[in-house]
Protein backbone atom coordinates (compact mmCIF):
# COMPACT_ATOMS: atom_id res chain seq x y z
CA UNK A 1 0.00 0.00 0.00
CA UNK A 2 2.05 2.48 1.17
CA UNK A 3 4.84 3.87 -1.79
CA UNK A 4 7.94 1.53 -1.45
CA UNK A 5 11.60 3.56 -1.81
CA UNK A 6 13.39 0.35 -1.04
CA UNK A 7 15.57 0.70 -4.18
CA UNK A 8 17.21 3.92 -2.34
CA UNK A 9 17.59 2.29 0.88
CA UNK A 10 20.57 -0.46 0.41
CA UNK A 11 20.21 -4.33 1.79
CA UNK A 12 21.63 -5.93 4.56
CA UNK A 13 23.65 -7.84 2.75
CA UNK A 14 25.38 -5.06 1.09
CA UNK A 15 25.95 -3.20 4.26
CA UNK A 16 27.48 -6.59 5.59
CA UNK A 17 29.70 -6.73 2.53
CA UNK A 18 31.08 -3.56 2.55
CA UNK A 19 31.98 -3.85 6.77
CA UNK A 20 33.70 -7.02 5.95
CA UNK A 21 35.19 -5.72 2.90
CA UNK A 22 36.91 -2.83 4.64
CA UNK A 23 38.09 -5.08 7.05
CA UNK A 24 39.30 -8.02 5.10
CA UNK A 25 42.31 -8.26 6.34
CA UNK A 26 41.21 -9.16 10.04
CA UNK A 27 39.15 -12.01 8.81
CA UNK A 28 40.87 -15.47 9.74
CA UNK A 29 37.68 -17.90 8.36
CA UNK A 30 34.97 -17.06 6.33
CA UNK A 31 33.71 -20.31 7.71
CA UNK A 32 31.71 -23.75 5.68
CA UNK A 33 28.34 -21.98 5.38
CA UNK A 34 29.01 -18.44 3.52
CA UNK A 35 28.56 -18.99 -0.29
CA UNK A 36 30.71 -17.38 -3.01
CA UNK A 37 28.67 -14.85 -3.84
CA UNK A 38 28.10 -13.56 -0.78
CA UNK A 39 31.71 -12.99 -0.14
CA UNK A 40 33.16 -12.56 -3.80
CA UNK A 41 32.99 -8.44 -2.77
CA UNK A 42 35.74 -9.50 0.39
CA UNK A 43 38.12 -11.61 -1.21
CA UNK A 44 38.41 -9.27 -4.15
CA UNK A 45 39.58 -6.74 -1.35
CA UNK A 46 42.22 -9.21 0.28
CA UNK A 47 45.65 -9.23 -0.51
CA UNK A 48 47.41 -12.28 -1.85
CA UNK A 49 48.66 -13.97 1.48
CA UNK A 50 45.37 -13.31 3.09
CA UNK A 51 43.74 -14.94 -0.10
CA UNK A 52 45.70 -18.05 0.34
CA UNK A 53 44.98 -18.28 4.24
CA UNK A 54 41.00 -17.93 3.68
CA UNK A 55 40.98 -20.50 0.53
CA UNK A 56 42.79 -22.95 2.91
CA UNK A 57 39.78 -22.24 5.52
CA UNK A 58 37.48 -22.82 3.53
CA UNK A 59 38.31 -24.96 0.53
CA UNK A 60 34.62 -24.92 -1.08
CA UNK A 61 36.12 -21.36 -1.89
CA UNK A 62 38.62 -22.46 -3.74
CA UNK A 63 36.40 -23.38 -6.98
CA UNK A 64 35.59 -19.78 -7.67
CA UNK A 65 39.00 -18.06 -6.64
CA UNK A 66 40.55 -18.51 -10.20
CA UNK A 67 39.20 -15.12 -11.26
CA UNK A 68 40.51 -13.44 -8.21
CA UNK A 69 43.81 -14.63 -8.77
CA UNK A 70 43.66 -14.00 -12.26
CA UNK A 71 42.91 -10.53 -11.77
CA UNK A 72 44.95 -10.31 -9.38
CA UNK A 73 48.17 -11.35 -11.96
CA UNK A 74 46.83 -8.19 -14.23
CA UNK A 75 46.43 -5.39 -11.85
CA UNK A 76 49.73 -5.88 -10.18
CA UNK A 77 51.78 -7.16 -12.56
CA UNK A 78 50.05 -5.74 -15.40
CA UNK A 79 53.25 -5.50 -17.89
CA UNK A 80 55.40 -8.72 -17.46
CA UNK A 81 51.86 -10.63 -17.33
CA UNK A 82 50.74 -9.43 -20.33
CA UNK A 83 54.46 -10.89 -21.52
CA UNK A 84 53.22 -14.19 -20.54
CA UNK A 85 49.66 -14.24 -20.53
CA UNK A 86 46.74 -13.58 -22.02
CA UNK A 87 43.25 -12.56 -20.03
CA UNK A 88 40.87 -15.37 -21.87
CA UNK A 89 43.94 -17.83 -21.08
CA UNK A 90 42.20 -21.22 -19.57
CA UNK A 91 44.69 -23.17 -17.92
CA UNK A 92 44.55 -26.35 -17.58
CA UNK A 93 44.83 -26.74 -13.87
CA UNK A 94 42.80 -25.14 -11.32
CA UNK A 95 45.45 -23.55 -9.35
CA UNK A 96 47.09 -22.25 -12.48
CA UNK A 97 46.17 -18.56 -12.16
CA UNK A 98 47.67 -18.86 -8.42
CA UNK A 99 50.67 -20.38 -9.20
CA UNK A 100 50.89 -17.52 -11.81
CA UNK A 101 50.80 -14.91 -9.75
CA UNK A 102 53.24 -16.16 -7.27
CA UNK A 103 55.61 -16.82 -10.39
CA UNK A 104 55.12 -13.09 -11.26
CA UNK A 105 55.89 -12.14 -8.39
CA UNK A 106 59.39 -13.42 -7.53
CA UNK A 107 59.73 -11.97 -11.63
CA UNK A 108 59.31 -8.79 -11.01
CA UNK A 109 61.55 -8.73 -7.35
CA UNK A 110 64.41 -10.16 -9.63
CA UNK A 111 63.68 -7.11 -11.98
CA UNK A 112 63.63 -4.95 -9.06
CA UNK A 113 67.04 -6.31 -7.98
CA UNK A 114 68.97 -6.20 -11.49
CA UNK A 115 67.24 -2.56 -11.90
CA UNK A 116 68.72 -1.61 -8.64
CA UNK A 117 72.18 -3.01 -9.26
CA UNK A 118 72.56 -1.19 -11.93
CA UNK A 119 71.44 1.86 -10.20
CA UNK A 120 73.54 1.81 -8.22
CA UNK A 121 76.72 0.67 -9.76
CA UNK A 122 75.97 3.65 -12.09
CA UNK A 123 75.72 6.44 -9.40
CA UNK A 124 79.30 4.48 -7.67
CA UNK A 125 80.98 5.19 -11.07
CA UNK A 126 79.97 8.86 -10.79
CA UNK A 127 81.20 9.25 -7.29
CA UNK A 128 84.38 7.67 -8.15
CA UNK A 129 84.45 10.30 -11.37
CA UNK A 130 83.24 12.81 -9.01
CA UNK A 131 85.87 11.94 -6.66
CA UNK A 132 88.75 12.06 -8.78
CA UNK A 133 88.01 15.71 -9.58
CA UNK A 134 87.70 16.88 -6.25
CA UNK A 135 90.40 18.72 -4.48
CA UNK A 136 92.72 16.68 -2.44
CA UNK A 137 96.10 17.23 -0.49
CA UNK A 138 98.71 15.95 -2.16
CA UNK A 139 102.80 16.82 -1.77
CA UNK A 140 103.56 15.63 -5.54
CA UNK A 141 104.06 18.50 -8.37
CA UNK A 142 101.87 18.37 -11.28
CA UNK A 143 103.61 18.46 -14.30
CA UNK A 144 103.94 22.19 -16.03
CA UNK A 145 101.56 22.86 -18.50
CA UNK A 146 103.73 23.80 -21.14
CA UNK A 147 107.33 23.79 -22.02
CA UNK A 148 109.68 26.72 -21.46
CA UNK A 149 110.90 27.26 -24.68
CA UNK A 150 108.46 25.28 -26.84
CA UNK A 151 111.06 24.02 -29.03
CA UNK A 152 110.73 20.98 -27.23
CA UNK A 153 108.38 17.67 -27.67
CA UNK A 154 107.13 18.26 -24.12
CA UNK A 155 107.25 18.52 -20.53
CA UNK A 156 110.25 16.61 -18.57
CA UNK A 157 109.03 13.15 -17.19
CA UNK A 158 110.32 14.35 -13.52
CA UNK A 159 110.33 17.81 -12.38
CA UNK A 160 113.98 18.79 -11.85
CA UNK A 161 115.43 19.28 -8.39
CA UNK A 162 117.67 22.26 -8.24
CA UNK A 163 121.04 20.56 -8.01
CA UNK A 164 119.79 18.72 -11.43
CA UNK A 165 119.71 22.24 -13.08
CA UNK A 166 122.49 23.27 -12.16
CA UNK A 167 124.47 20.25 -13.49
CA UNK A 168 122.43 20.84 -16.74
CA UNK A 169 123.06 24.70 -16.68
CA UNK A 170 126.88 23.82 -15.91
CA UNK A 171 127.21 21.15 -18.79
CA UNK A 172 125.70 23.47 -21.50
CA UNK A 173 127.99 26.33 -19.85
CA UNK A 174 131.03 24.06 -21.04
CA UNK A 175 129.67 23.00 -24.45
CA UNK A 176 129.08 26.61 -25.84
CA UNK A 177 132.08 27.75 -24.10
CA UNK A 178 134.36 24.86 -26.10
CA UNK A 179 132.63 25.09 -29.47
CA UNK A 180 132.90 28.96 -29.43
CA UNK A 181 135.93 30.57 -31.50
CA UNK A 182 137.56 32.61 -28.51
CA UNK A 183 134.57 35.00 -29.88
CA UNK A 184 134.33 37.80 -27.41
CA UNK A 185 130.79 37.32 -25.70
CA UNK A 186 128.76 40.55 -26.15
CA UNK A 187 127.44 42.63 -23.28
CA UNK A 188 124.04 43.93 -23.28
CA UNK A 189 123.43 46.35 -20.86
CA UNK A 190 122.77 44.34 -17.73
CA UNK A 191 121.50 41.19 -19.34
CA UNK A 192 122.05 38.14 -17.71
CA UNK A 193 123.86 35.91 -19.74
CA UNK A 194 124.37 32.69 -18.34
CA UNK A 195 126.05 31.05 -21.55
CA UNK A 196 128.59 33.44 -23.55
CA UNK A 197 130.90 34.18 -20.66
CA UNK A 198 133.19 31.50 -19.75
CA UNK A 199 135.40 32.24 -16.91
CA UNK A 200 138.62 29.67 -16.70
CA UNK A 201 139.19 31.20 -13.67
CA UNK A 202 136.47 29.29 -11.67
CA UNK A 203 135.87 26.74 -14.76
CA UNK A 204 138.44 23.46 -14.00
CA UNK A 205 141.52 23.40 -15.55
CA UNK A 206 141.57 22.02 -19.50
CA UNK A 207 142.30 17.99 -19.41
CA UNK A 208 145.04 17.45 -22.52
CA UNK A 209 141.91 15.13 -23.57
CA UNK A 210 139.48 17.60 -25.00
CA UNK A 211 140.22 17.66 -28.91
CA UNK A 212 140.12 20.97 -30.19
CA UNK A 213 141.49 23.09 -32.75
CA UNK A 214 143.88 24.98 -30.58
CA UNK A 215 147.35 23.81 -30.12
CA UNK A 216 149.33 25.10 -27.08
CA UNK A 217 153.10 25.04 -27.31
CA UNK A 218 155.04 26.35 -24.79
CA UNK A 219 158.48 27.95 -26.03
CA UNK A 220 161.23 29.52 -24.68
CA UNK A 221 162.97 31.59 -27.47
CA UNK A 222 167.13 32.05 -26.55
CA UNK A 223 167.58 35.52 -25.18
CA UNK A 224 171.63 35.50 -26.50
CA UNK A 225 174.03 37.07 -29.24
CA UNK A 226 173.69 35.02 -32.36
CA UNK A 227 176.22 32.70 -31.99
CA UNK A 228 179.68 32.20 -35.14
CA UNK A 229 177.73 31.66 -38.75
CA UNK A 230 178.13 28.01 -38.89
CA UNK A 231 175.92 28.00 -36.21
CA UNK A 232 173.87 30.68 -36.50
CA UNK A 233 172.81 29.05 -40.29
CA UNK A 234 172.30 25.23 -38.65
CA UNK A 235 170.49 26.91 -35.21
CA UNK A 236 168.25 29.24 -37.37
CA UNK A 237 166.19 26.41 -39.55
CA UNK A 238 166.15 25.02 -36.16
CA UNK A 239 164.83 27.64 -34.32
CA UNK A 240 162.23 28.53 -37.02
CA UNK A 241 161.13 25.09 -37.27
CA UNK A 242 160.84 24.93 -33.58
CA UNK A 243 158.99 27.85 -33.05
CA UNK A 244 155.44 26.58 -34.56
CA UNK A 245 154.27 30.09 -33.67
CA UNK A 246 150.84 31.04 -32.11
CA UNK A 247 148.31 32.26 -34.43
CA UNK A 248 148.07 35.58 -32.38
CA UNK A 249 151.46 36.03 -33.16
CA UNK A 250 153.59 36.98 -35.93
CA UNK A 251 154.07 33.46 -38.01
CA UNK A 252 155.18 35.60 -40.97
CA UNK A 253 157.84 32.73 -41.89
CA UNK A 254 161.20 34.29 -42.18
CA UNK A 255 162.68 33.28 -45.30
CA UNK A 256 165.96 31.96 -44.02
CA UNK A 257 167.11 31.05 -47.11
CA UNK A 258 170.79 29.76 -47.34
CA UNK A 259 172.26 32.85 -47.39
CA UNK A 260 175.05 32.61 -45.00
CA UNK A 261 175.96 35.93 -44.32
CA UNK A 262 172.38 37.54 -44.54
CA UNK A 263 171.32 35.02 -41.69
CA UNK A 264 172.96 37.13 -38.95
CA UNK A 265 171.24 39.90 -40.20
CA UNK A 266 168.07 37.87 -40.38
CA UNK A 267 168.61 36.94 -36.95
CA UNK A 268 169.17 39.96 -34.63
CA UNK A 269 165.82 41.68 -36.30
CA UNK A 270 164.04 38.26 -35.67
CA UNK A 271 165.74 37.96 -32.32
CA UNK A 272 164.42 41.33 -31.61
CA UNK A 273 161.15 40.94 -33.21
CA UNK A 274 160.40 37.72 -31.45
CA UNK A 275 161.54 38.92 -28.07
CA UNK A 276 158.75 40.72 -27.10
CA UNK A 277 155.89 38.16 -28.85
CA UNK A 278 157.46 34.89 -26.46
CA UNK A 279 157.46 37.12 -23.40
CA UNK A 280 153.59 37.64 -24.06
CA UNK A 281 152.71 34.34 -25.16
CA UNK A 282 154.55 32.80 -21.68
CA UNK A 283 153.22 35.20 -19.47
CA UNK A 284 149.78 35.91 -21.03
CA UNK A 285 147.11 32.49 -20.29
CA UNK A 286 147.59 30.07 -23.19
CA UNK A 287 144.02 31.24 -24.29
CA UNK A 288 142.60 34.45 -24.71
CA UNK A 289 140.78 35.85 -21.99
CA UNK A 290 137.14 36.96 -22.92
CA UNK A 291 138.18 40.18 -20.87
CA UNK A 292 137.07 41.72 -17.61
CA UNK A 293 134.16 40.17 -15.67
CA UNK A 294 132.26 41.86 -13.04
CA UNK A 295 129.47 39.37 -11.75
CA UNK A 296 130.10 35.99 -10.85
CA UNK A 297 128.14 33.87 -13.61
CA UNK A 298 127.67 30.98 -11.55
CA UNK A 299 125.97 32.74 -9.22
CA UNK A 300 123.29 34.03 -12.59
CA UNK A 301 122.59 30.47 -12.54
CA UNK A 302 120.06 30.71 -9.52
CA UNK A 303 118.64 34.06 -10.94
CA UNK A 304 115.42 34.08 -12.57
CA UNK A 305 115.89 34.81 -16.37
CA UNK A 306 113.22 37.54 -16.32
CA UNK A 307 113.53 40.33 -14.73
CA UNK A 308 109.97 40.78 -13.23
CA UNK A 309 110.65 37.68 -11.45
CA UNK A 310 113.78 38.88 -9.81
CA UNK A 311 114.08 39.97 -6.54
CA UNK A 312 117.66 41.75 -7.01
CA UNK A 313 116.93 45.67 -7.23
CA UNK A 314 115.90 46.66 -11.30
CA UNK A 315 118.07 49.59 -11.54
CA UNK B 1 -25.76 -8.28 2.52
CA UNK B 2 -24.16 -5.62 0.58
CA UNK B 3 -23.80 -3.74 4.59
CA UNK B 4 -21.90 -7.33 5.11
CA UNK B 5 -19.63 -7.15 2.23
CA UNK B 6 -18.78 -3.58 2.86
CA UNK B 7 -18.74 -4.22 6.70
CA UNK B 8 -16.35 -7.03 6.03
CA UNK B 9 -14.40 -5.24 2.80
CA UNK B 10 -14.42 -2.58 5.66
CA UNK B 11 -13.13 -4.75 8.61
CA UNK B 12 -10.91 -6.67 6.20
CA UNK B 13 -9.31 -3.10 5.62
CA UNK B 14 -9.14 -2.50 8.92
CA UNK B 15 -7.73 -5.69 9.67
CA UNK B 16 -5.37 -4.78 7.30
CA UNK B 17 -4.08 -1.70 8.71
CA UNK B 18 -4.76 -2.84 12.06
CA UNK B 19 -2.62 -5.96 10.98
CA UNK B 20 0.13 -3.65 9.93
CA UNK B 21 -0.16 -2.40 13.19
CA UNK B 22 -0.21 -5.51 15.15
CA UNK B 23 3.15 -6.68 17.26
CA UNK B 24 4.80 -10.12 16.40
CA UNK B 25 7.45 -11.03 18.48
CA UNK B 26 10.81 -12.10 17.41
CA UNK B 27 13.23 -14.51 19.39
CA UNK B 28 16.84 -15.22 19.28
CA UNK B 29 18.08 -18.85 20.00
CA UNK B 30 19.75 -17.34 23.53
CA UNK B 31 16.33 -16.56 25.12
CA UNK B 32 15.91 -12.83 23.80
CA UNK B 33 12.95 -11.48 22.68
CA UNK B 34 11.81 -8.26 20.46
CA UNK B 35 8.28 -6.86 19.79
CA UNK B 36 8.07 -5.15 16.67
CA UNK B 37 5.23 -3.97 14.29
CA UNK B 38 4.05 -6.54 11.70
CA UNK B 39 4.88 -4.13 9.20
CA UNK B 40 8.18 -3.89 10.62
CA UNK B 41 8.81 -7.60 10.47
CA UNK B 42 7.32 -7.72 6.51
CA UNK B 43 11.01 -6.16 5.61
CA UNK B 44 11.99 -9.82 6.06
CA UNK B 45 11.02 -11.93 2.85
CA UNK B 46 11.26 -15.06 5.29
CA UNK B 47 9.71 -13.46 8.26
CA UNK B 48 6.76 -12.22 6.12
CA UNK B 49 6.15 -15.52 4.85
CA UNK B 50 5.92 -16.77 8.12
CA UNK B 51 3.75 -14.61 9.51
CA UNK B 52 1.29 -14.94 6.86
CA UNK B 53 -2.01 -16.30 7.65
CA UNK B 54 -2.04 -17.67 4.58
CA UNK B 55 1.22 -19.52 4.54
CA UNK B 56 0.36 -22.44 6.72
CA UNK B 57 3.43 -21.69 8.87
CA UNK B 58 2.23 -22.24 12.70
CA UNK B 59 4.01 -18.70 13.12
CA UNK B 60 1.19 -17.46 11.55
CA UNK B 61 -0.89 -18.39 14.79
CA UNK B 62 1.58 -17.60 17.81
CA UNK B 63 3.03 -14.27 15.54
CA UNK B 64 5.94 -15.47 17.09
CA UNK B 65 9.61 -16.12 14.94
CA UNK B 66 12.14 -17.42 15.99
CA UNK B 67 15.52 -16.65 14.39
CA UNK B 68 18.39 -19.11 14.26
CA UNK B 69 20.76 -16.57 16.30
CA UNK B 70 22.39 -15.40 18.82
CA UNK B 71 21.08 -12.25 20.79
CA UNK B 72 23.22 -9.65 19.44
CA UNK B 73 22.59 -10.61 15.96
CA UNK B 74 18.61 -11.03 16.26
CA UNK B 75 18.94 -7.26 17.78
CA UNK B 76 20.77 -5.98 14.82
CA UNK B 77 18.50 -7.72 12.10
CA UNK B 78 15.37 -5.89 13.81
CA UNK B 79 18.02 -2.66 14.20
CA UNK B 80 18.08 -2.78 10.22
CA UNK B 81 14.37 -3.42 9.81
CA UNK B 82 13.14 -0.69 12.01
CA UNK B 83 15.84 1.36 9.60
CA UNK B 84 14.27 0.31 6.30
CA UNK B 85 10.68 0.60 7.21
CA UNK B 86 11.15 4.31 8.22
CA UNK B 87 13.02 5.17 5.20
CA UNK B 88 11.40 2.89 2.88
CA UNK B 89 8.51 5.50 3.08
CA UNK B 90 9.99 8.98 3.20
CA UNK B 91 10.23 11.57 0.60
CA UNK B 92 12.63 12.10 -2.12
CA UNK B 93 14.11 15.24 -0.88
CA UNK B 94 14.91 13.59 2.72
CA UNK B 95 18.63 11.89 3.03
CA UNK B 96 18.76 8.34 4.32
CA UNK B 97 21.77 7.80 7.29
CA UNK B 98 23.13 4.95 5.05
CA UNK B 99 26.83 5.59 6.88
CA UNK B 100 24.99 5.76 10.67
CA UNK B 101 23.45 2.55 10.08
CA UNK B 102 26.82 0.42 8.24
CA UNK B 103 28.55 2.14 11.01
CA UNK B 104 26.54 0.09 13.47
CA UNK B 105 27.43 -2.78 12.17
CA UNK B 106 30.62 -4.18 14.35
CA UNK B 107 32.99 -6.29 12.28
CA UNK B 108 33.65 -8.62 14.99
CA UNK B 109 29.51 -9.51 14.13
CA UNK B 110 29.42 -8.92 10.93
CA UNK B 111 30.47 -12.22 9.19
CA UNK B 112 26.76 -13.83 11.20
CA UNK B 113 24.91 -11.27 10.65
CA UNK B 114 25.87 -11.23 6.67
CA UNK B 115 24.60 -15.18 6.94
CA UNK B 116 21.50 -14.39 8.72
CA UNK B 117 20.55 -11.21 6.11
CA UNK B 118 21.25 -13.67 3.67
CA UNK B 119 18.74 -16.29 5.07
CA UNK B 120 15.90 -13.59 6.15
CA UNK B 121 16.20 -12.32 2.83
CA UNK B 122 17.13 -8.82 3.90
Amino acid sequence: MASRYDARVPSLIFLCQRVAANNAEAITSLGSELSFHLVKPILERCGPDQLVRLEEASPHLMTDTPDIWREMCFQKYRLIAEEHYSPSDEPEDPDSWKNRYFFLQEAEIKRFEEVGSRIRSQRMEADERKKEREVRFTDRVPPPKRSRTGGWGGAPAQPKTLFQKTRTEASKIQKAFYNSRSVPPRQVGKTVRVHATPDHSILPPIPSSIPSRVTVNTITLPRHPPPSGSSASSSSPASTTSRASPPSCQSSSFDMGSKGQSTRDYMTPLSNASSPPPSRSSTAPPLKSPGPIKKDPMASLFVPKHRAYSQRPHS
Amino acid sequence: MDVDTEMQSATAQGTEESKENEWVRINSNDGFSYLVRRKVAQTSGTMANMLDPNGGYAEAQTKICTVDERGIVTEKLVEYMCFKSHYQTVGPKEDIPVQEMQERIPPEIVLEVLLAADYHEM
